[in-house]
């Protein structure tokens, strides 16, 4: 855990940092005659200046605790995808950015989101198979619940409550 | 005070039409239904009954949206108690207990208690809206610039004391990061962009609606999606009907709660959200048993629903 609060207090310093440089170069509006407590950067510079402080307790606190070992006992990249439950959780990482990144902006919705739910369901429940005529009855179930799901949003939101969909 | 109450009397009586009943039915269905599926909020289910309740008579469609709205704030406790995700955002204190219970098997009596405390909640917030709340409209009304910054604040420092009674720190470091993303698009007086760096999308900001469910929703799904395919639980007999003595155990916690979410109401500006987390919060630091609250605690459901 230290380690971990080592490399996160870390990044918050230079989160506050970051974010006190961008606010100090936001523009104070002084020709206008403005009140000078409305500029914009006011509000984010108080908050990057209060991240930065938090992030430098919380990176002294496991520097002392000893976090600054970073190398002992680090993990390698291997075990880690090795392990079945990571591998699934990258695939769902990746389907659910391809469909927010990839199909919805270019495929009419009701596509994209039948492509995206059946892939999905016949994805994770493909290593899960018995034998072929197993397999086949589950990549059915994916397809129909695919296109039930898909029908369904589309029509209940543009249909009945008039809101548009990408 | 008392013709306040006389006259709420005979408002309820003039509601006993059949008619009348049935649009309570059918809009608190419809309520809890939106409530219950996260990314459909209270005010949104509300906004999209406006167009249907648009041709009726006045006393009709008042009623209709607010059995709406109610059942809607239930209804999240729905999917807060069994997904663990908040189907709306004042429901979010209620994953915190709600959802260890129904892994211990104990869902049912988990939204026994739930809809106890809401039923509850709801009639003690009735109470004071016939007895005082002109007089409490007026106070309200003189909150000003410096009272919601306070406001602010302590819901920034109620944040860290939540996540960890004793070590705050990352709880005010992740309620502060969650300012500075508010941060980002037109700030409120000149609209200047801030943080958009040319998108106009970013310079719209960040949707409490996408934020809600990404951060609870998908989090939760990918959660749900790493662990191998599990059986769902089937519990064969738990309570629903929560027993008398639960109920009568946390009086104290279900008043309080209710005139915390009573007040948190009357203030404007104020969501129903944070009625919910500080009612939690207040429940937490009066309860015997705070250690309990987060795995499971009755009262920190009971608070948090209330």
């Amino acid at each position: 855990m230290v380690k971990a609060d080592f490399v996160t207090g870390l990044i918050f310093f230079a989160l506050g940092v970051a974010v006190v440089v961008e606010s100090l170069r936001m523009p104070r509006f002084e020709g206008l005659d403005v009140n000078p407590y409305t500029a914009p950067g006011l509000v984010p510079g108080i908050l990057g200046a209060i991240i930065l402080m938090l992030g430098a307790v919380l990176f002294v606190r496991a520097a002392r605790a000893g976090g600054w070992r970073l190398a002992e006992r680090t993990p390698d990249a291997q075990p880690f995808l090795a392990d079945p439950g990571a591998r699934r959780l990258l695939l769902a990482i990746a389907l659910c950015l391809l469909y927010a990144a990839g199909l919805v902006g270019r495929l009419p919705f009701w596509l994209a989101t039948f492509l995206f739910v059946a892939g999905f369901v016949a994805l994770f429940e493909w290593p899960l198979a018995a034998d072929r005529s197993d397999r086949l009855r589950r990549v059915l179930f994916a397809v129909v619940l695919g296109a039930l799901i898909s029908a369904a949003t589309s029509i209940v939101f543009q249909e009945i409550f008039l809101v548009r969909l990408p | 005070m008392a013709e306040n109450l006389a006259m709420l009397g005979q408002a309820l009586l003039g509601f006993m039409t059949p008619t009348a009943l049935f649009h309570v039915a059918w809009a608190t269905l419809l309520g809890v239904i939106v409530g219950a599926l996260p990314g459909l909020t209270a005010t949104l289910g509300v906004a999209l009954m406006t167009t249907l309740t648009f041709k009726m008579a006045a006393g009709d469609a008042i009623l209709i949206l607010i059995c709406m709205y109610v059942g809607a704030i239930y209804g999240g406790s729905r999917s807060a108690i069994l997904l663990n995700i908040p189907g709306t955002p004042a429901n979010a204190a209620t994953t915190l207990d709600g959802f260890p219970l129904a892994k211990r098997g104990e869902a049912g009596r988990a939204m026994g208690i739930a809809t106890t405390g809401s039923f509850l909640g709801t009639l003690i917030g009735i109470f004071f809206l016939a007895t005082i709340a002109p007089v409490l409209a007026e106070f309200a009304l003189k909150f000003g610039a410096f009272e919601f910054f306070w406001l602010a604040v302590f819901g920034i420092v109620i944040s860290g004391h939540l996540t960890a009674l004793d070590d705050p720190l990352k709880g005010w470091i992740a309620g502060f990061l969650g300012l500075l993303v508010a941060m980002i698009g037109q700030e409120g007086i000149h609209a200047y962009p801030r943080f958009a760096y040319g998108s106009t999308d970013l310079a719209g900001g960040i949707g409490l609606l996408p934020a809600l469910v990404g951060a609870f929703g998908f989090s939760e799904v990918l959660i749900v999606m790493q662990q191998p395919a599990a059986d769902v639980v089937r519990i064969a007999t738990d309570r629903v009907i929560p027993r008398i003595r639960d109920i009568l155990r946390y009086w104290r916690t279900v008043l309080r709660s209710g005139v915390i979410g009573t007040a948190m109401g009357i203030i404007p500006g104020v969501g129903e959200d944070l009625g919910a987390w500080a009612s939690y919060a207040a429940a937490r630091r009066a309860s015997r048993e705070r250690d309990q609250f987060g795995k499971g605690s009755i009262e920190g459901l009971m608070a948090a629903e209330t």
